[in-house]
């Protein structure tokens, strides 16, 4: 067993731990390849220096690129590509803006009833178009998790905007009777969605993560207000009553924090080799 | 191609990204042959080490600038584990793009670097 076969390759593993783990997972079997590599062509005069130096050199390489590769975890060598979204995004990131601040105002100014249903659609498509945007941005990075985020929530809104419009015109008729258990599961359906959208946007961090955080949270608190899962109550108000209503809060706080985020997004500096 | 993904919209890239994409090139290209295509070009001026290689390679599959090949070479002539990889449609507009960049400087410098060089 020789410093560069068996011991060599266990001191050089030891190393590597000192990148993140999921970095490891994707690229410790290259590298330790590479490291091989590197001290066969010094042990034959195909690298200056010789095996000494090549360790130094190694040495060297994983001093200086492990913590960087902690600081940049969630950056791009690009700057990016999509880290300076195009007019459209933008655009979409301004109605997300719109579906938050609907959603907050309802808290500043007491609205009436009938204002309940074009806020909801209002809402509705905004956070359609948000979500849309976040896709944008995330698909470059992990397309199938993003779709993954994004279909489901751009389903369950397209389901709830549907049976909402049906009921402002009235059509809702032809879901007499079944009507309530139909929007409850769009419901679920959608704060459900949210979730999962959220919780992936968290993953991938493309966006703003505390944004995501607080969009899910938002969802997961909303949903504990639904009617039919007997938490929350008219007549004897529990504590889901205050924490269904924090939950709308958020998810409009949320909304407002990714459309900002992906609105005034700049490209930035360029990184350091 | 998205407005903002257009070759002369898209910002500068770091040093070693770009010199990693020119040694890609054309080809498909494993880190090793990266490594050592990367030292030819820069005349042994940068010479990458496993990590630089691949933290690098990493942000480039993430951008979409690169990705991994499915060829595997014949057994005979290399180990059949490496991972080869190729530019990708952006990433052959983002090197464009970087060359043009690079290309304007040295005409802006050449005229006065020249002269005081000799």
């Amino acid at each position: 067993m020789t410093f560069g076969g068996g011991i060599g390759e266990r001191v050089y593993r030891g190393l590597l731990r000192l990148y993140p783990a999921e970095f490891r997972d994707r690229f410790a079997v290259d590298m330790v390849q590479l490291f091989h590599d590197k001290l066969r062509d010094a042990r034959t005069g195909g690298a200056s220096g010789g095996t000494v130096s090549a360790w130094l050199r190694l040495l060297a390489d994983v001093v200086a690129t492990a913590p960087s590769e902690y600081l940049r975890r969630n950056r791009t060598v690009a700057h990016s590509l999509s880290s300076a979204p195009p007019m459209s995004t933008r655009a979409l990131g301004v109605a997300g803006i719109m579906a938050g601040a609907v959603v907050l105002v309802a808290f500043v100014i007491e609205l009436p009833q009938e204002l309940f249903p074009p806020r909801i659609v209002l809402m509705i498509l905004g956070s359609i178009a948000l979500i849309l945007a976040v896709h944008r941005r995330q698909a470059a990075i992990a397309p199938t998790l993003a779709l993954v985020g994004a279909i489901p929530a751009v389903l369950a809104n397209a389901w709830y905007l549907a049976l909402i419009v049906l009921s402002m015109t009235g059509n809702g008729r032809v879901l007499a009777g079944t009507y309530g258990l139909v929007l409850f599961w769009a419901g679920v359906a959608l704060w459900l969605s949210i979730v999962l959208f959220g919780v992936v946007t968290i993953r991938i961090g493309a966006v703003s993560r505390f944004g995501a955080f607080v969009v899910t949270l938002g969802a997961l608190l909303t949903l504990t207000g639904m009617d039919r899962l007997g938490l929350v109550s008219e007549s004897a108000p529990t504590i889901f009553n205050t924490l269904s209503q924090v939950g709308i809060f958020l998810l409009g706080l949320g909304w407002i924090l990714l459309g900002i985020d992906i609105a005034v997004r700049r490209a930035p500096e360029p990184l350091s080799p | 191609m998205e407005a903002g993904t257009e070759p002369r919209s898209l910002p500068p890239i770091s040093r070693t990204a770009f010199h990693v994409l020119v040694a890609i090139g054309p080809e498909e290209r494993h880190g090793y042959a990266i490594m050592q295509e990367v030292a030819r070009i820069t005349n042994g001026a940068t010479r990458l080490g496993p990590g630089g290689v691949y933290t690098t390679i990493r942000r480039l599959l993430d951008d979409g600038l690169i990705e991994e090949s499915d060829q595997r070479p014949n057994v005979d002539v290399d180990d059949q584990r490496r991972r080869y990889y190729r530019l990708t449609g952006l990433g052959r507009a983002v090197v464009a793009a970087e060359a043009a960049r690079l290309e304007s400087l040295v005409e802006a410098a050449r005229p006065w670097a020249q002269e005081s060089l000799r």
